[in-house]
């Protein structure tokens, strides 16, 4: 973990986005992906933003990028080191994205072009925002991010054609395409999704490095809970196109404080446990965006709604430490070590088990 | 293309075996890898018929474009010491014509001419067809509407009229304005073809990560979607060639092409034609050269093809 919170003391937030909401006009209707986000960015940390599908994470981080198409009605406010972002001109854009902010993309195998030799498309990313910069530096370099992200043989290598690296290879290329003009702040957007397990953990560790190299701030957006532990700093857990809950990740792991969180980290298999818990599943699915009932969001799944949860949807609020957030009414009933079973219904039953297999548990 | 006959150059497990750093032990394949280029070449030249075509065509292109100068015989001049209408010859290949021109001279001219047209049109309907298919193929809606409205009216207006229409003008100044005007009516196939592949590259990913880096849609055009349609441009390019020397043989033989005293193949044949029963040199040799130069563009259009379709397996590279 790198010390954010003793930046964050002296130094500016370097991102803030308020009340970022995101609306596509459809046939059936106006569809809220995004509806209402609030954070700031502190210069060198890593924030990672977690949800399923249909959350709005990806959405609202391509809002930060202007990145969404024209039928996407985007308000609020995305202040770049204090300068608005929203509504700016488009050429102005242009120039933000890649020097100031860039992305990382959830699919090696087709963020590269295949056309184009992978450290001329490093050099190319360069010389977009450099004008005046000659090939041979461009492509010297390319090489040197290359190694930076690990690749042997970069000076060789860096001829190569995109469909002659593997997935892991590429991905560090991406990388190396995206650092090379320096950003402040870097959306990885599932990063890790498209790679086996063990190369996951190799691209983790580079993106750490890089960003340690760099200085740059991290939007780490995925759903996948064991990444986001490695290596973010700070957590935001987003439901139905709202941040749920907000906290350290520490806090947010040891003692959530919104029932989704709790249910998501119940749904997941611990090594630390003994073996024999079962996993607790969230029932049903998420609702549709398009008609959101006035309540709660969660409500339909939540064990412990009650009828208030029907009628007031619930704001982010202070649990007991104030940097803490979540957005539930009766957040207080799980403070303390409240573990999912307790409060979630264990839906499978032992006897639906082959014998011989319940035997063993 | 064609993954297979690419060196694994880097298999997926060295990685793992190297690490994130570190060169290690050299586990790579002795086969060598073969760049796009390269195998794209290899493809060609194994299909026989376009890789004879090309040495055919680039001797007919050599001889049309020298040959006139190295000939014994000026095609312009009148000689009064020939044979009137005399056939074939060592001394006149082709023969000669009523007044007295040698016709392997005049051949040679034409074919020149023809040659020289041919080239232009494919480089002013390739530039506009690239453009405009990828302009619309690119910002779709309004502007895509508006420009294949465009090519829908020209090609429902025949060609050859429109061609016929503007040439009358444009042949009094020359074949230069000839070959413009040819090339800014068939353009129409290249710019549907460009729009097609733009139209489903324009959503890969790849440029959504271009655009993330800052490209421009200029930038994002020219250096990240059109390298990826260089084979069909390419393939689109030839065909066009052979559509533009057979239409300027047209026009010129309907005498609203190339105007004497310049002459092209098509104004030959045309000369020869009233002749074809009794003196048919005068038009077979002219028409001769039109086929030769047509067949092996086309030809060479189908090798190219076949070379850069990745799923064609009857040519293995």
């Amino acid at each position: 973990m790198s010390n954010w919170r003793a930046a964050s003391a002296n130094a500016e937030a370097i991102l803030e986005v308020e009340n970022l909401t995101v609306d596509f006009d459809t046939e059936d209707g106006v569809v809220h992906a995004v509806r209402g986000v609030t954070y700031s960015l502190m210069p060198g940390e890593v924030l990672g933003i977690v949800g399923e599908s249909g959350s709005g994470k990806s959405v609202s981080s391509m809002a930060l990028m202007g990145l969404l198409p024209r039928s996407a009605r985007v308000r609020g406010s995305i202040r770049y080191r204090g300068s608005e972002l929203i509504g700016i001109h488009r050429r102005d854009l242009e120039a933000m994205r890649g020097t100031k902010i860039a992305m990382i993309f959830q699919d090696p195998m087709t963020s590269l072009n295949p056309v184009h030799r992978i450290g001329n498309q490093i050099a190319e990313a360069l010389r977009i925002h450099h004008d005046d910069m000659s090939r041979q530096a461009a492509r010297d370099r390319a090489i040197e991010m290359l190694q930076l992200v690990g690749i042997p043989n970069a000076a060789e290598r860096a001829r190569s054609y995109p469909h002659e690296f593997s997935g892991g290879m590429r991905q560090r290329a991406m990388i190396a395409m995206t650092m090379v003009n320096d950003p402040d702040i870097v959306i990885a957007d599932e990063p890790t999704t498209a790679l086996d397990v063990t190369v996951q953990a190799q691209i983790l560790e580079i993106l750490q490095r890089v960003k340690e190299e760099f200085n740059s701030s991290v939007i780490l957006i995925t759903h996948d809970l064991g990444v986001v532990a490695g290596m973010a700093d700070r957590v935001m857990v987003m439901y139905a196109g709202k941040p749920v809950e907000f906290g350290t990740v520490d806090q947010i792991y040891e003692n959530p404080r919104m029932p989704y969180t709790l249910g998501l980290l119940g749904s997941l298999p611990r090594l630390d446990s003994d073996g024999t818990e079962r996993l607790t599943p969230i029932r049903g699915a998420p609702p549709s965006l398009i008609a959101l009932p006035p309540g709660c969001p969660f409500q339909p799944r939540c064990p412990l709604a009650q009828p208030l949860c029907n009628d007031v949807e619930p704001e982010l609020m202070a649990t007991d430490d104030s940097n803490h957030t979540a957005a539930c009414h009766y957040s207080s009933e799980l403070e303390g070590d409240v573990e999912a079973v307790e409060i979630f219904e264990v839906t499978t039953d032992d006897s639906e088990l082959i014998p011989e297999l319940a035997d063993d548990l | 293309m064609s993954q297979s006959s690419t060196s694994v150059t880097t298999p997926e497990d060295a990685e793992a075996v190297r690490g994130p750093t570190g060169p290690g032990p050299e586990r790579e394949f002795t086969v060598a890898a073969r760049s796009q280029r390269s195998m794209v070449a290899r493809r060609f030249i194994r299909h026989r018929l376009a890789a004879a075509s090309l040495v055919v065509l680039v001797f007919v292109i050599l001889l049309s474009l020298v040959g006139g100068r190295l000939w014994k015989y000026d095609y312009s001049r009148t000689y009064s010491d020939f044979p009137i209408n005399g056939g074939p010859s060592l001394d006149h290949p082709l023969g000669t014509d009523s007044v007295g021109h040698d016709l392997f001279a005049q051949v040679l001219r034409g074919a020149q001419k023809s040659v020289q047209i041919m080239l232009l049109v494919a480089i002013v309907s390739t530039t506009i067809g690239i453009v405009i298919g990828a302009v619309a193929g690119y910002y779709r809606g309004f502007i895509d509407a508006i420009l294949m409205r465009l090519i829908d009216l020209i090609l429902t207006i025949p060609l050859l009229v429109i061609a016929a229409v503007l040439s009358v003008r444009a042949s009094k100044s020359g074949s230069f304005a000839l070959a413009l005007v040819l090339g800014a009516l068939v353009w129409t196939t290249l710019a549907r073809i460009v729009r097609a592949e733009v139209l489903s590259l324009r959503e890969k990913e790849f440029v959504e990560a271009a655009r993330a880096l800052g490209a421009s849609d200029r930038r994002i055009i020219f250096k990240h979607l059109l390298p990826n349609v260089t084979g069909s441009i390419i393939v689109s390019s030839t065909l066009t060639m052979a559509t533009a020397i057979l239409l300027e043989t047209a026009l010129s033989f309907l005498g609203l092409g190339i105007k004497s005293p310049e002459t092209s193949l098509g104004k030959l044949v045309s000369d020869g034609a009233t002749a074809a029963q009794t003196r048919p040199w005068l038009f077979y040799g002219p028409g001769f050269f039109i086929i030769v130069i047509v067949l092996c563009v086309n030809f060479i259009g189908d090798g190219l093809r076949d070379a850069f379709d990745p799923k064609q397996t009857r040519v293995r590279a």
